[in-house]
């Protein structure tokens, strides 16, 4: 959804689901922490940095950020540029986004489309996938911004994207999901545990999802599911903005149509893509 | 062979290097690659760590999302943070941004599947794919890493470093053979890489795939470094005549991509 998330409401998502995950796991490794908050912070609008402006983005400080980006260094996943000295992802990075089963294809693929649909709406558009009890969005398409900050979670019980992952995903993890949320009502809107079964069977059966001011007051959006070859969720599409233009008659006339169209469009590229191409 | 413009092919280690992050991206590396996702347990018995050890990593690495349970609890496989960092590589790789336009000509003028990749150790990363649609067979996406002994592209990236240093590479290297054409021992790649060093291309028939071609010339920025290579892939069978006429396009590509690239380039 559309507001950008602080760390009170990342904390606020992360009590909701009943986890006991405060903040950080209790396993964890610091510096490998690090390490990956370090990869995190290059992005579009930013994509080479000088150390300090790593070590400012990570709140570490300098010499703890030398001695992280040198090791990411060693381990061939970040590159010096040869006049400017600045940091950047290296292409062999490339590598950590692929894996057999979830593919940066799917990112690649969706972002041309996704794009298209920004600019189609005006609204803020979100594409994300579920981790764990919360969805994640992996790209933003906001207003006079192109892509946004990675990893905002979102609870899934009052979130479209959310509502559409819990509907679609794995039966066995949405038992244990359903199992593990506390319900907290951020609205007078935002669902309980007996509305939201209800409404992800109906979620379900329409193929799309709505909320209304269930996570903010003044917030609406709508979220369709992106499915793989065999029906299983890969992604989903959000569209979310305020309640002025996001009425509810906007959503079903103009919003909830075109985002079916485009995760329909998304999903059958990618299948396409992962029938058949050649190696080398 | 004096100073290489080449940076060393053996792992480097900074007096700087935290074991653990090794470790943990080691983790990451070995679950990207299973083809499902793995339990604690799987991961310990593929890295020869201990499951509590292993678990410790594991929960960091899904604290900041580039791990994610899999469907069947207790599997793990890559986070959204993982792909979308691969994602942003490609996206905002200085590289890519200068070989795209070249690429996608090359891939108009040629008609065969034109690809790019870089050296990852005894793997190759690939960057780009203009693909032919016609071919099938075994799938290759941006960013997909296979091994470079077997491959067009890896060998002329292989064959710009030391003999000695690609001996010590792949010491004790176990060589998957994918067909009967596999260049599947370390004497067998030395001394194919001694042919394409001399001739300058790699030209293969089939190491990977039967009945594939593959030809390949190195990209060398300003100070005659190594950045990556370029390559055609193709399922019919060509004469030497139109071989050659391929490689000298592929050879202009490769001439103009690394114009552009200052000595001591990193990909």
């Amino acid at each position: 959804m559309a507001p950008p998330r602080s760390k009170e409401s990342k904390a606020a998502g992360k009590a909701a689901t009943g986890e006991e995950r405060e903040g950080l796991s209790r396993y964890h490794v610091e510096a490998l922490a690090r390490a990956l908050k370090t990869l995190a912070v290059f992005d579009e609008a930013q994509p080479e940095m000088t150390l300090g402006q790593v070590s400012e983005r990570t709140g570490s400080n300098p010499a703890t950020a030398l001695r992280v980006i040198s090791t990411l260094r060693d381990l061939g996943l970040l590159s010096a540029r040869a006049d400017s000295g600045r940091y950047f992802l290296s292409a062999r990075s490339a590598r950590l986004g692929f894996s057999s089963f979830v593919n940066q294809d799917l990112v690649t693929v969706a972002y041309p489309i996704l794009r298209a649909l920004f600019r189609r709406l005006g609204d803020s558009v979100y594409f994300g996938m579920l981790a764990g009890a919360e969805a994640v969005d992996i790209l933003t398409f906001r207003r006079n911004e192109v892509v946004g900050a990675f990893g905002q979670r979102f609870p899934l019980y009052c979130t479209p994207g959310g509502k559409v992952a819990l509907a679609y995903c794995d039966r066995n993890l949405r038992r244990s999901i359903l199992r593990s949320l506390s319900f907290e009502a951020f609205t007078p809107n935002t669902p309980d545990r007996a509305r939201l079964e209800a409404e992800l069977e109906q979620v379900a059966e329409q193929g799309y999802a709505v909320s209304i001011e269930e996570l903010s007051v003044g917030i609406a959006g709508a979220a369709a599911p992106i499915l793989g070859r065999n029906g299983e969720l890969l992604a989903y599409v959000v569209s979310s903005g305020p309640t002025m233009r996001m009425t509810e008659n906007h959503i079903h006339e103009v919003v909830v149509p075109m985002l079916l169209e485009t995760a329909g469009r998304i999903s059958q590229l990618v299948r396409y893509a992962t029938r058949d191409s050649a190696g080398e | 062979m004096p100073e290489s413009p080449t940076p060393s092919l053996l792992p480097r280690r900074s007096r700087y290097f935290i074991d653990s992050v090794g470790r943990g991206f080691e983790i990451l590396r070995i679950i990207a690659e299973s083809p499902e996702p793995l339990t604690i347990t799987e991961v310990a018995a593929k890295t020869g760590m201990v499951a509590s050890t292993v678990l410790r990593f594991v929960e960091t690495l899904r604290d900041l999302d580039f791990l994610a349970e899999g469907l069947v609890s207790g599997t793990y496989q890559p986070g959204p943070a993982a792909i979308r960092t691969g994602y942003l590589a490609l996206q905002t790789s200085p590289l890519l941004a200068l070989a795209q336009p070249v690429l996608e000509a090359l891939y108009r003028n040629l008609g065969e599947t034109v690809n790019m990749a870089v050296l990852d150790s005894r793997h190759i990363v690939y960057l780009a794919r203009f693909k032919q649609q016609d071919m099938r067979s075994i799938s290759v996406h941006a960013g997909s890493r296979i091994p470079a002994h077997c491959t067009a592209l890896g060998k002329v990236m292989l064959a710009q470093h030391d003999p000695e240093e690609v001996a010590a590479l792949y010491e004790g290297y176990d060589f998957p053979a994918f067909t009967e054409a596999t260049t599947a021992s370390l004497d067998r790649l030395l001394a194919s890489l001694e042919q394409v060093r001399a001739q300058g291309f790699a030209l293969q028939e089939q190491e990977l795939v039967t009945g594939h071609q593959a030809q390949a010339v190195p990209v060398f920025d300003a100070g005659g470094g190594v950045a990556a290579a370029i390559g055609t892939v193709s399922a019919r069978s060509r004469d030497q005549a139109s071989l050659a006429a391929e490689r000298s396009a592929l050879t202009e590509a490769a001439a103009a991509i690394g114009a552009s690239l200052p000595a001591g380039f990193e990909a």
